[in-house]
């Protein structure tokens, strides 16, 4: 059940990535400007902004991103926020305002170099059961990885590995 | 001056009836009127407070989990002055949690970096207090000392709460429970003018007075509860259902104890007990919370909006 679910996702994530990629190659769509050969979709939930161990991987892997990755521009990385609030309207708006500041305050704090979107319309929903975990996508090396949080060295070492592949 | 002397003293003498008036009327109800608030949805003063400490002169202490930093506001709710912020370095946080205040010190703890950081009131970082232990509550007795809850490394330490000077250096232990299991006596407490300890648990249903040779002088429990919820998480059995949250003494001696998930109106329920333990009143927070506060003013503090905003309530009693 649960590959089956992580089959769905992938899926879904690369029409997704295919969509950013499209906008980003229009955008960009000059011979001096590099195109963007990856993505890396970093899933956060929304616990994590407050709780100091569960984003150690997160702030680990934002570090690795200013000091350690060359090419940035030739690497696309969107975080995307997922949270539960309460369905009643009023009380929904009041947590959607109150996760914003948390945010506000986590980015402003850590340092955070890329942009974090809310998840609005919870198309990520399926990975509320989860833990926080990063997306990589390599069209060129045909590569589609899922890593879950907390990060093991090993494998900041391979998404480094991978992001260093630039062709 | 001899005036300023004269009104201090008349001041004294009709708080001291005051109060025993209050202590021998019963107890009806407990109401709040809200008289601050700091933060809210809309500006970045607070992202999310922790724990809060007040001064003699009603200037406000809070720790932000989010920025890591500490913030002092004045009476009227206006930031002071902000520090702290993001490391491991001295004066710095990675998860800053308690806060304390006495004697023109604070005493702050972080919940991923052992001992105790301390700040003067202008919060200029001052000293750190090494203590190897995680701290789960902690006070300031008169002589400067400090006593702490804590989760016990080695059995020496289950079921006591431990005294420390401030260089750290445990001076004595004061035992509360017999204890097997350091998780299930996990507690909070408070401390009297007579320095008896007011003890609530996380996870048990049980609230008990202890003088300070550990002499047991009462036991309550609030809702009769006599398991646990246990959850299995690999092979450590943990519990899942908290019972009590904080306890804060007002000025008359009461104990305000903050319930958790037990209770109907969850992270809610704040039930009033007297120095003897018995029930004199409930009331309901306006919004949840892991904590409440009461200052000298006799001002009740607690947490609104997922901790974005600080709310302060003038406690209003009525008697029969």
């Amino acid at each position: 059940m649960n590959k089956l679910r992580f089959i769905i996702i992938s899926i879904m994530l690369f029409l997704n990535f295919s969509f950013f990629e499209d906008i980003l190659a229009n955008q960009k769509n000059s011979e001096n400007t590099p195109q963007i050969e990856k993505f890396i979709l970093v899933i956060i939930n929304s616990s994590d902004l407050y709780c100091s161990i569960c984003n150690d991987s997160l702030i680990e892997f934002n570090e690795f991103l200013l000091s350690k990755v060359l090419n940035k521009s030739r690497i696309f990385v969107v975080g995307i926020l997922l949270y539960k609030c309460p369905p009643n309207k009023k009380e929904y708006e009041r947590c959607e305002k109150i996760i914003k500041k948390q945010l506000r305050g986590f980015i402003l704090t850590n340092n955070i170099c890329f942009p974090i979107v809310l998840d609005k319309f919870h198309v990520f929903k399926e990975f509320n059961k989860e833990k926080s975990a990063i997306i990589y996508f390599d069209k060129l090396n045909g590569i589609l990885k899922k890593y879950m949080f907390p990060l093991k060295s090993n494998q900041l070492e391979e998404i480094f590995s991978f992001t260093a592949k630039i062709q | 001056m001899r005036n300023f002397q004269r009104s201090f003293v008349i001041a004294f003498i009709f708080l001291s009836f005051f109060s025993l008036y209050c202590e021998a009327k019963e107890l009806k109800g407990i109401y709040l009127k809200e008289i601050l608030s700091i933060g809210g949805l809309e500006n970045d003063v607070l992202y999310m407070w922790a724990w809060v400490t007040v001064d003699k002169k009603g200037n406000i202490y809070v720790t932000d989990s989010i920025d890591c930093s500490i913030k002092k506001f004045n009476s009227e709710g206006v930031l002071i002055k902000k520090a702290g912020g993001k490391g491991q370095g001295p004066g710095e946080f990675l998860a800053p949690r308690l806060i304390f205040y006495k004697e023109g010190m604070l005493y702050i703890t972080d919940e991923r970096k052992r001992g105790i950081e301390v700040f003067d009131e202008e919060l200029n970082y001052k000293f750190h207090i090494p203590i190897n232990l995680p701290i789960f509550n902690l006070n300031i007795l008169s002589n400067g000392n400090l006593v702490v809850s804590v989760f016990p490394l080695n059995k020496n330490d289950y079921g006591k709460l431990l005294i420390y000077d401030l260089k750290g250096t445990l001076k004595d232990r004061v035992k509360y429970c017999e204890s097997s299991n350091p998780i299930l006596d996990t507690v909070k407490f408070e401390i009297d003018k007579k320095f008896n300890f007011y003890i609530i648990y996380t996870w048990k249903d049980k609230i008990e007075k202890i003088n300070r040779k550990g002499e047991k002088l009462w036991s309550r429990s609030l809702f009769g509860k006599k398991s646990i919820k246990i959850k299995k998480i690999g092979a450590v059995k943990v519990p899942v259902e908290v019972i009590y949250k904080d306890i804060t003494l007002d000025n008359f001696g009461n104990l305000f104890i903050l319930t958790g998930s037990i209770s109907k109106n969850k992270s809610r329920d704040v039930y009033v007990l007297n120095r003897d333990g018995n029930l004199l009143t409930t009331f309901t927070l306006p919004d949840s919370s892991h904590c409440i506060y009461i200052d000298k003013n006799n001002f009740l503090y607690t947490r609104a909006d997922m901790g974005a905003t600080l709310k302060k309530f003038l406690i209003e009693y009525e008697y029969r």
